[in-house]
């Protein structure tokens, strides 16, 4: 893991794994905090917990997304307040706008045509805010009102799956949200997964592979490497650690938090003991016919 | 079939039924968690079996039986028909203009039914961020209607003009959205625990329909933060049946999390 992350030079711009309180890679994550990375931009259509912990580590500059919260565990305290001091640049939209632009990315177009956001204060603001990212026009078939906007490519996409192969084909098991299009629309793609399985394995099922192996630059084991989000089928949210962590943000103290979960480990095994090792894994893993 | 109404229910039941009420039988229905949630569910194990429910994760038509943290928790996927993603279903299903009816909540909602539920403050000075747009942007953009679930029904949360459009209703009035480019039809209905409220035609301004049996016209006008259009006849809003409540209680929402229904005072059918 500490050797991939290396590859990640500061202002990187990383599409995230996550969708609020699942499938976030976090042990990546991690080790961005470990090796003290500076001025990212991180982009996803939802916010999820690797970026607010990001955030609150001080290792990012801007994010681009579509809102969102950590489901009704709470807000996202440490995004939302960065937004408000005015320590990160927002650059928001609507889920879809931001899956439209990976797609666009994706494509290898410059931009993409919307039918979302018209006539909204969000995009009043992306008007004032980011205005060499959107532009309004008439559609020259229809002549009707387009959004165009403009292609999203980022520098890397890092995606937590539950399988990975030496080739780097990924399977993702459970809804995929925007995976498919950020991690066409990077120019570099890193998968972390919680099996590495034979080629073989693979072929027996390639249509569970949502990320072929071509696209793929590094492969990175990360058993339990959402907690303490879910990722189906694996292992279960652990309410009780995102709890801890909301009320370590809730007080204004998420370093502490970073502190003793993250810089005072010295990498993912070391946090996994941390967090309450083998008792607290088995108790998370998923049932087999519910998969959470 | 004669009905037999409920003697005894809660406001979050009444909203329930009234949302549920709002889907018709066939229709493609995006809705989050929550309220808005066991309304499509009542709706489904009721009058509208063959409605459909798509989330914006990429779950199609689930079958949750544990009551969940939200869309991202698997408890919320269980038992679904297909899963796919978010640009499949709120790209090829509601910007193609599939959906029927798309359910949103938020923080403030004004007289045109324009959503707020990126800040409180202003849109200069704003005094605290909050979920903002998530897809409720795109399913008041691009829904064929959408309903606002709104609660506690307060002053605060209905101006007469949100501080922050998030997701779009009649925006300033008739024609706006015509003239932005909008392609949904726009608010259909706002529940709330004191009112369902729609939407005058020639206007578009919101308009009360029915109240909550414990409170008076007056009252919910008091609690509105502008003026309401008010016809001269208000219904009151239908209690559950005896079998919507069993369904809500027994199925959709038995730890009383959303329809409060072991939790909070009821009301009954007269003052």
């Amino acid at each position: 893991m500490a050797e991939v992350v290396k590859t990640i030079s500061d202002g990187s711009h990383i599409a995230a794994s996550g969708f609020a309180a699942t499938r976030s890679a976090m042990a990546f994550a991690h080790e961005l905090i470990r090796q003290r990375k500076r001025n990212l931009t991180i982009s996803q259509c939802i916010a999820s917990m690797e970026t607010d912990l990001l955030v609150g580590a001080g290792c990012v500059k801007k994010i681009i997304y579509g809102g969102g919260r950590f489901d009704r565990f709470g807000p996202f305290h440490n995004i939302d307040k960065a937004k408000l001091n005015k320590e990160i640049v927002a650059e928001e939209y609507s889920g879809l706008c931001i899956c439209l632009k990976y797609l666009a990315g994706a494509l290898g177009i410059p931009y993409i045509p919307s039918k979302s956001l018209l006539g909204s204060d969000i995009l009043r603001r992306l008007r004032e805010t980011a205005p060499d990212q959107i532009a309004e026009t008439k559609c020259p078939f229809t002549g009707e009102t387009l959004l165009l906007l403009r292609a999203l490519e980022p520098d890397v996409a890092v995606i937590h799956a539950q399988q990975v192969d030496r080739e780097g084909n990924a399977v993702v098991y459970g809804p995929l949200f925007d995976t498919k299009e950020k991690a066409r629309a990077a120019k570099r793609v890193i998968i972390t997964a919680e099996e590495i399985v034979d080629v073989e394995i693979t072929k027996r099922d390639p249509e569970r592979v949502v990320i072929p192996g071509y696209r793929v630059d590094a492969v990175v084991y990360a058993p339990f490497g959402s907690h303490p989000t879910s990722c189906y089928r694996w292992y279960d949210y652990d309410k009780e650690h995102i709890e801890l962590y909301l009320n370590f943000c809730k007080r204004g103290e998420v370093q502490k938090y970073i502190d003793e979960f993250v810089l005072s480990t010295e990498n993912h095994w070391e946090y996994l003991e941390k967090v309450g090792g083998p008792k607290k894994l088995y108790a998370i893993k998923a049932d087999p016919y519910l998969g959470y | 079939m004669k009905k037999e109404y409920a003697k005894e229910f809660t406001s979050g039941e009444l909203m329930a039924v009234a949302g549920a009420h709002l889907i018709n039988d066939g229709d493609l229905v995006i809705c989050g968690i929550g309220l808005s949630e066991v309304c499509t569910f009542l709706a489904i194990h009721t009058h509208a079996p063959n409605a459909k429910v798509l989330m914006q994760q990429g779950v199609v038509e689930p079958r949750p039986i544990h009551s969940s943290m939200g869309l991202a928790d698997p408890r919320e996927w269980l038992g679904s028909k297909c899963f796919t993603d978010y640009i499949d279903i709120m790209g090829a299903t509601l910007q193609r203009g599939l959906v029927d009816v798309g359910m949103l909540g938020g923080l403030e909602v004004d007289m045109y039914g324009n959503v707020n539920s990126t800040l409180i403050g202003t849109y200069d000075k704003p005094e605290r961020y909050f979920t903002g747009s998530g897809g409720a942007n795109d399913i008041a953009s691009l829904a064929k209607k959408f309903i606002v679930i709104m609660r506690p029904h307060e002053k605060r949360r209905f101006p007469e003009r949100v501080s922050f459009i998030t997701s779009p209703g009649f925006i300033s009035g008739p024609g706006a959205r015509e003239k932005v480019g909008l392609r949904g039809g726009g608010p259909y209905r706002v529940i709330t625990d004191l009112a369902v409220l729609g939407f005058d035609e020639k206007t578009k301004r919101m308009m009360l329909l029915a109240i909550n049996p414990k409170v008076t016209v007056e009252e919910v006008q008091e609690r509105t933060g502008f003026e309401l259009l008010i016809p001269k006849k208000v219904a009151t809003m239908t209690p559950p049946t005896i079998e919507e409540q069993k369904i809500i209680r027994e199925i959709l929402d038995r730890e009383g999390l959303y329809t409060g229904w072991n939790k909070e005072e009821p009301c009954s059918p007269k003052k």
